[in-house]
């Protein structure tokens, strides 16, 4: 039997200042290659700084996206300028790749209710990267929504599923992620192979 | 039982997303998606070629809740809402098995011409990218009155300003099995535990769905 959904519920915009445990909880959600510092957090979350915390958590999970461009080479391509005899290598202008849906899923907490605008955000975060093709992106994505599973509503994993699911093939982590679903929500008492038809 | 209710009805508070069905002319019928967002409904259908439209739903179409579970309704309504704030282009054709929906993205694609869909195959295509497989479409078969329909909603097309070259393509393929918009919404209407559906199933189907609009079938 499934829980009753009220659209009206809680609002991501509510759940972003929901408190400091579940950020707490993020941060152990290491995205792979950052290093989360928890202890830097800690006595600024207890002292109820949610929104500094917030804003830093994701600065730092933005910063580690960026790195993770620079590093997996995707920006590294350069644009030759030729002055005379001369080359001028500059780095390619980036362009900036929304993440905060992810620290958003991560931090709403199980319980929240997102209406049908908060899940389209998730929708367009998910475009935002693949329109681009920044398939190495969303596999970080991925691992990092299948460490932090347990702490996702139902109504959003069901919405990331969906959303991504038309470029699974292309990812790595998209069946670890879909194993990760399933379990949460067959954990919930969910009918996660309902829930989930036509991705498992 | 009846499966969609009839213009006018409030549309359920525990649903976040409908088939809508109406007839604008005898014989021909057209269907879209409705969703719920924010305090209304909106209305998105392919109304003809690249006229993709989503538009304050003002309570006209026959309507039922699509037979899914309230989570993936919810996923779907906010799928459908981010189409609808697109700039989607979609081509009108009768070839459902080309593509129109970028597998790597979910938007649409650009198809060469002749490739498109019809009202109905747009909402086929819209579940179909996500993992939905409402009807078995192999099993859709091409009917006599199928090629004719076809040669009118050329002429449509034609009149609507269609290019050449899309017209010349639609016309060079043989004639598509034809998904008719109340064998759709009956399909999407019905539990998805019983999905996909197969023709024979889907023509009942449609049979109850014209029936509730008081149409002979």
């Amino acid at each position: 039997m499934l829980t009753a959904y009220s659209p009206t519920t809680t609002t991501l915009q509510e759940t972003r200042s929901a408190g400091s445990s579940r950020i707490n909880s993020m941060m152990r959600s290491d995205l792979p290659g950052f290093k989360w510092k928890t202890s830097d957090f800690q006595n600024r979350a207890d002292s109820g700084y949610s929104d500094v915390l917030l804003a830093e958590a994701m600065s730092k999970i933005q910063s580690s996206f960026d790195r993770i461009q620079e590093l997996s080479g995707a920006h590294a391509e350069s644009y030759i300028s030729r002055i005379g005899n001369r080359q001028l290598i500059e780095p390619e202008p980036s362009r900036a790749i929304e993440v905060s849906w992810l620290f958003l899923a991560l931090s709403e907490g199980v319980d929240a209710n997102p209406t049908v605008a908060d899940l389209a955000k998730y929708v367009r975060g998910v475009n935002s990267i693949v329109a681009q093709h920044k398939y190495s992106l969303m596999d970080m994505a991925l691992a990092s929504l299948s460490t932090g599973v347990g702490q996702i509503s139902t109504g959003t994993l069901v919405v990331l599923a969906r959303s991504i699911s038309p470029i699974g093939s292309h990812l790595q982590f998209w069946r670890s992620f879909l194993k990760s679903a399933k379990m949460a929500l067959d954990q919930r008492g969910l009918e996660s192979g309902k829930l989930l038809k036509g991705l498992i | 039982m009846t499966i969609v209710s009839p213009p006018g009805a409030t549309l359920g508070v525990d649903d976040l997303i409908w088939v809508g069905i109406v007839e604008p002319q005898a014989g021909q019928r057209h269907c879209g998606f409705i969703y719920r967002i924010g305090s209304g409904e909106r209305l998105l259908h392919l109304a003809f070629h690249y006229d993709l439209r989503d538009e304050i739903y003002n309570g006209t179409y026959w309507s039922a809740p699509l037979g899914l579970d309230i989570y993936n309704q919810a996923a779907l309504a906010a799928i459908v809402s981010t189409i609808a704030a697109g700039e989607a282009r979609v081509p009108y054709g009768f070839d459902f098995s080309g593509e129109v929906f970028d597998k790597a993205n979910g938007d649409i694609l650009n198809v060469p011409p002749g490739v498109g869909l019809t009202c109905a195959t747009f909402i086929l295509a819209v579940l179909r990218t996500h993992g939905f497989q409402p009807t078995n479409s192999d099993t859709w078969i091409v009917r006599p009155t199928d090629q004719r329909w076809q040669n009118r909603l050329i002429h449509y097309m034609e009149s609507a300003g269609a290019s050449v070259e899309h017209i010349s393509a639609v016309r060079s393929q043989p004639a598509s099995a034809r998904f008719r918009p109340e064998e759709v919404v009956g399909c999407v209407a019905i539990d998805s535990g019983e999905w996909p559906v197969e023709f024979d199933h889907a023509l009942a189907l449609a049979a109850e769905v014209l029936t509730d609009m008081g149409i002979a079938a």
